[in-house]
């Protein structure tokens, strides 16, 4: 499905119109347009030694409890957190300490199922970036109260949010995704066409495709051929397949099928050799659902020379986290196999020698409510996330952890669901501003972000030390 | 019956034509009941299976786990599938299981409880859609999914809140959606052309109120036991999954509450003799009566059953069909199904055209191969490895990822068909992997049948007896295979091509072979794959 991107690739219509006016821009991508359009090897000649990247989105699937993943310890905090929370509140000693920004001196406490994570941001991988969440613009309580403020569409609904999460412009549907925007702007780094930079371990999302572009889906174990097309005792089988996938349809759905089916055909051929071609990593992954699928992205990123990647996006989804009911007991187990995949997943990179990079970062829904239904949550808006490698500067908390989560505090629209006060647009310029992307692209990756912060200085300032 | 004369030929369609409308509306057809179907007709062949009872899955599946049997459910499922003779309930239940989904992903150990809800989808689809949302609504099942199963009244000193879960997807997924919508189902807009939304979260919160109080109705329920009401062990006694719950009035939330449209349910305190359950039969009213549920309800059933994207007319004479069946009922299953099934842009759409038909959902393609083929074990089991399937299609019966189904309606593929706006649902799980392994499912499925072990006598062989007849005849072949396969007819290009595969084929091969070879071209071709 991606051979449109390659074929359209430099020069085409796809890329064609909105780069024309950003020749000028210091993009990798606008960098090389011209070299590549002429031939790739000029590309890789004048390109040389273009580091290998990757972004990881690990997506939480149901809206993770997250203000019981990161808990504020500060004795006067932690009171309200537990008068707020009621029953849902975890005990001190169910927390694993940490400490905020170097100056600050604030405690918080890591949900104590994550020892991993702790650990990793003791270490200063890992950061977390705080009550983060889908915004139009930048909103308070007065503005949604008197009704001038402009909300995110759906606001509180799964398929919505987590739609904006992946667009990043929550006053549309399904027009922009930042991910696919990304492999528009930086595929063309990339050295070998057949495969997408965007690769996907838990199947199609709106994060990795683009206007005309999904991600390549792999499963844990690699790709999978079609069986008996490359069988030489019938020859008349892969002639005939070839020729109906060949015909022309007016019925779009039969061409868009007939499309599918032949690049995934393709596509499997390449990945099959690439990835089989490449040595099994010796890191030992937790055999859970999540585990598997970190796996198979690290085993992915294994392949990149064999794929010929300079710059990639990996997608992996762990669902269930919709805790209505039994959130205490649930979410623990679930944090747990996060914690401990992710562990695993910061070895292989160390196995491989990319630590410094490969950013894995976290994405949900949306954060709960504060407040308990009696055995669970509902849907809130703003939470927490994490941020793992790629060179950071670590064990920090990005964005600003609310002080006070009482109820009628000034973030509060009710049952403590929290505006965010940090856009999703902000977290991601931060992210797609390391993997390469020039600050003059970043508006066509992130259509609002001008509305949150000025992209040319890294929103954050999360990695100080040059991407 | 406007409908059904407009498109005409009715009474005496011919073969392709039956096979075609059996695509639409079962999960595989045989030869002799595409013949049945070209003998009476469509619309008599609907009332036909509608005046059948729905034959049941779960007495089998209890039958077999108290007989030691493992993956019960899927079993039980596919021996009612391949045998029972009410197609169309079939098909509706399956329909009606992916809009209001419960899912065994996260409602494990219940296998005969979650096939007693599909029985019920396929008892129900048949009589009026308020039934069916409030068996839905007070089915302990549901509200083991949606949480609304001992949902507490609020308390203010604790700061306790009721669950919202089912009070938003009721609305947003189950009867209303987002948006209010005029009849034919695109957006209302307001005077400043902006879309209007259905409701708000103060909406969910009230509608969250009345579904409080409810909890386990087995014939031991006591609802004046408050105890009962909270209990957590698993005593079978109590927690019997396949009784409606019942309502405990002191756990219900009795103040005044505010739905749609401005509806207020007066407080109890307002409304002397008022009970507990008055709320949720009028809550549930509020949601039937909104004008929002025919255009819904009835543009999500079209897709599953016939085409993604239903003109605006379309849906606007199944809406017509939902508001009244022609006798002054609301709501009336038969009447919406055969406005579906009848509608001239169901009979009489071009394959051709550019946005007509559906991608048929990958899961039900493979049980279109059984049903049609009729695969049967020597051993007369019906050992189907399904999680095999899950993985290879990314689909399963009752297995959804969540309550949003395996994919969301107005999903547009990327490319030549978002840009025509085009949506195309089942392509959210078509994606580089399962297009490969769901093929490799299928044509495994033609070769040797399904089942572990090729040889073992549980395996379930796909019987082409028809077929090998007519073998060394590949114009019939291609002929009886269209018709099986593909809804009526080959395209005239694919049918070339297969000819010439035909005459390239090894001079050795067997009947069998041969048969086996061509239906295996068919499943990765486009004519087999898209419903038109």
């Amino acid at each position: 499905m991606q051979s449109s991107i390659d074929k359209a690739g430099l020069g085409g219509p796809l890329l064609g119109q909105p780069s024309c006016d950003r020749v000028g821009s210091t993009t990798l991508y606008s960098l090389l347009a011209n070299l590549t359009a002429t031939s790739r090897a000029s590309a890789e000649t004048l390109a040389p030694g273009i580091p290998y990247k990757a972004l990881v989105c690990l997506f939480l699937d149901g809206g993770n409890d997250s203000y019981n993943m990161l808990v504020p310890l500060e004795p006067e905090e932690y009171a309200r957190y537990r008068t707020v929370r009621t029953g849902l509140a975890l005990e001190k000693e169910q927390l694993l300490e940490i400490g905020d920004s170097p100056g600050s001196g604030r405690r918080f406490g890591v949900h104590s199922a994550m020892p991993e994570v702790r650990d990793l941001y003791a270490e200063g991988k890992l950061s977390f970036v705080c009550n983060v969440g889908t915004l139009v613009e930048p909103t308070n309580l007065e503005g949604l109260n008197n009704l001038t403020a402009r909300l995110p569409l759906g606001l509180y609904s799964h398929a919505d949010q987590s739609m904006h999460w992946q667009t990043a412009t929550p006053d549309l549907r399904g027009s922009a995704w930042w991910g696919g925007r990304i492999a528009e702007i930086l595929q063309a780094v990339n050295e070998r066409e057949g495969v997408s930079m965007n690769i996907s371990l838990s199947g199609t999302n709106i994060f990795q495709s683009g206007r005309s572009l999904v991600p390549y889906s792999i499963t844990p174990d690699g790709a999978s051929l079609l069986e008996g097309y490359a069988d030489p005792a019938r020859p008349f089988f892969r002639k005939a397949v070839d020729s109906m996938l060949e015909l022309k349809y007016q019925n779009l759905l039969k061409q868009t099928y007939s499309k599918l089916t032949r690049d995934s055909i393709d596509a499997a051929a390449k990945f099959f050799l690439a990835w089989n071609n490449t040595a099994p990593l010796a890191t030992v992954f937790p055999d859970t659902a999540v585990g598997k699928s970190l796996r198979g992205v690290a085993q992915g990123i294994a392949a990149r020379g064999n794929l010929g990647m300079r710059r990639q996006t990996f997608f992996a989804r762990s669902g269930g986290w919709d805790h209505h009911d039994e959130v205490l007991a649930t979410q623990a187990g679930m944090l747990r196999h996060i914690s401990e995949a992710v562990g695993a997943f910061w070895r292989a990179m160390g196995e491989l020698g990319l630590q410094d990079d490969v950013v894995l970062f976290t994405v949900s829904d949306f954060g709960r409510t504060l407040s308990s239904n009696g055995r669970g949550t509902d849907h809130g808006w703003g939470g927490n996330q994490f941020v793992l490698g790629g060179r950071h500067a670590g064990s920090r908390l990005y964005g600003r952890y609310p002080d006070d989560l009482s109820f009628g505090n000034p973030l509060d629209t009710g049952r403590g669901r929290l505006i965010p006060t940090m856009s999703v647009d902000e977290y991601f310029c931060e992210l797609a501003l390391w993997l390469g992307v020039a600050p003059a692209d970043i508006s066509y990756v992130l259509p609002n972000v001008g509305r949150f912060c000025d992209p040319a200085k890294a929103p954050l300032g999360m990695f100080p030390f040059g991407s | 019956m406007t409908s059904a004369e407009k498109s005409g030929n009715l009474a005496r369609p011919t073969a392709e034509q039956a096979a075609r409308f059996l695509m639409q509306a079962t999960l595989g057809a045989t030869s002799a009941e595409i013949a049945h179907v070209t003998e009476v007709g469509f619309e008599k062949w609907i009332d036909e299976q509608f005046a059948l009872p729905s034959s049941l899955t779960h007495e089998e599946a209890r039958r077999v786990r108290y007989a030691g049997g493992h993956f019960e459910l899927h079993h039980a499922w596919w021996r009612q599938v391949l045998n029972a003779p009410d197609l169309l309930r079939q098909r509706l239940a399956t329909a009606l299981s992916e809009i209001f989904v419960v899912s065994e992903m996260a409602i494990e150990f219940l296998p005969w409880e979650m096939l007693e809800y599909y029985d019920d989808l396929a008892r129900l689809c048949s009589g009026n859609w308020r039934d069916l949302l409030r068996h839905i609504t007070l089915d302990p099942l549901m509200g083991y999914y949606l949480s609304h199963l001992k949902n507490r009244k609020p308390d203010p000193a604790l700061q306790r809140f009721p669950d919202e879960n089912y009070a938003r997807e009721v609305m947003q997924l189950f009867s209303i959606g987002l948006w209010e919508l005029n009849p034919d189902g695109t957006h209302r807009l307001d005077a400043q052309g902006r879309e209007i939304p259905t409701y708000d979260n103060a909406t969910v919160a009230n509608f969250a109120r009345v579904f409080t109080g409810l909890a386990f109705g087995g014939p031991l329920a006591d609802v004046t036991n408050r105890e009962q009401f909270l209990m957590d062990a698993l005593d079978p006694r109590f927690f019997d999954y396949s009784v409606s719950m019942k309502m405990w009035e002191d756990e219900h939330d009795r103040d005044e509450k505010v739905l749609l449209r401005g509806l207020r349910l007066p407080a109890f305190s307002d409304d002397f003799g008022r009970k507990a359950m008055d709320d949720v039969e009028d809550a549930l009213d509020n949601l039937f009566l909104h004008p929002n549920v025919g255009p819904f309800f009835g543009r999500l059933l079209i897709q599953r059953l016939v085409t993604s994207n239903p003109s605006p007319a379309y849906v606007e004479r199944v809406t017509e069909a939902f508001a009244n069946n022609g006798r002054a009922v609301r709501g009336d299953m038969r009447a919406v199904v055969k406005a579906i099934l009848l509608d001239p842009e169901a009979r009489e759409a071009s394959p051709d055209g550019v946005a007509s038909g559906r991608l048929r959902e990958p899961y039900y393609r493979q049980v279109w191969l059984a049903r049609s083929f009729q695969a049967r074990a020597a051993t007369g089991a019906y050992l189907v490895h399904d999680h095999e399937t899950l993985k290879a299609t990314g689909q399963l019966l009752l297995n959804s990822p969540t309550v949003f189904n395996f994919f969301l309606p107005d999903y547009r593929p990327p490319g030549a068909m978002a840009e025509a706006g085009l949506c195309g649902p089942e392509f959210q799980i078509m994606t580089s992997s399962t297009a490969i392994t769901s093929l490799n499912c299928y044509m495994r499925s033609i070769a040797i049948g399904f089942g572990d072990d090729p040889d073992g006598p549980h395996t379930m062989r796909l019987n082409f007896e028809e077929e090998i007849r007519v073998a060394h005849d590949p114009e019939s072949l291609l002929d009886l295979l269209g018709l099986k396969m593909a809804g009526g007819a080959l395209t005239p290009e694919t049918r070339r091509i297969l000819l010439d595969a035909y005459r390239e084929m090894p001079a050795g091969y067997s009947a069998d072979e041969k048969v086996k070879a061509m239906a295996q071209l068919i499943v990765v071709s486009p004519d087999f794959a898209v419903a038109h």
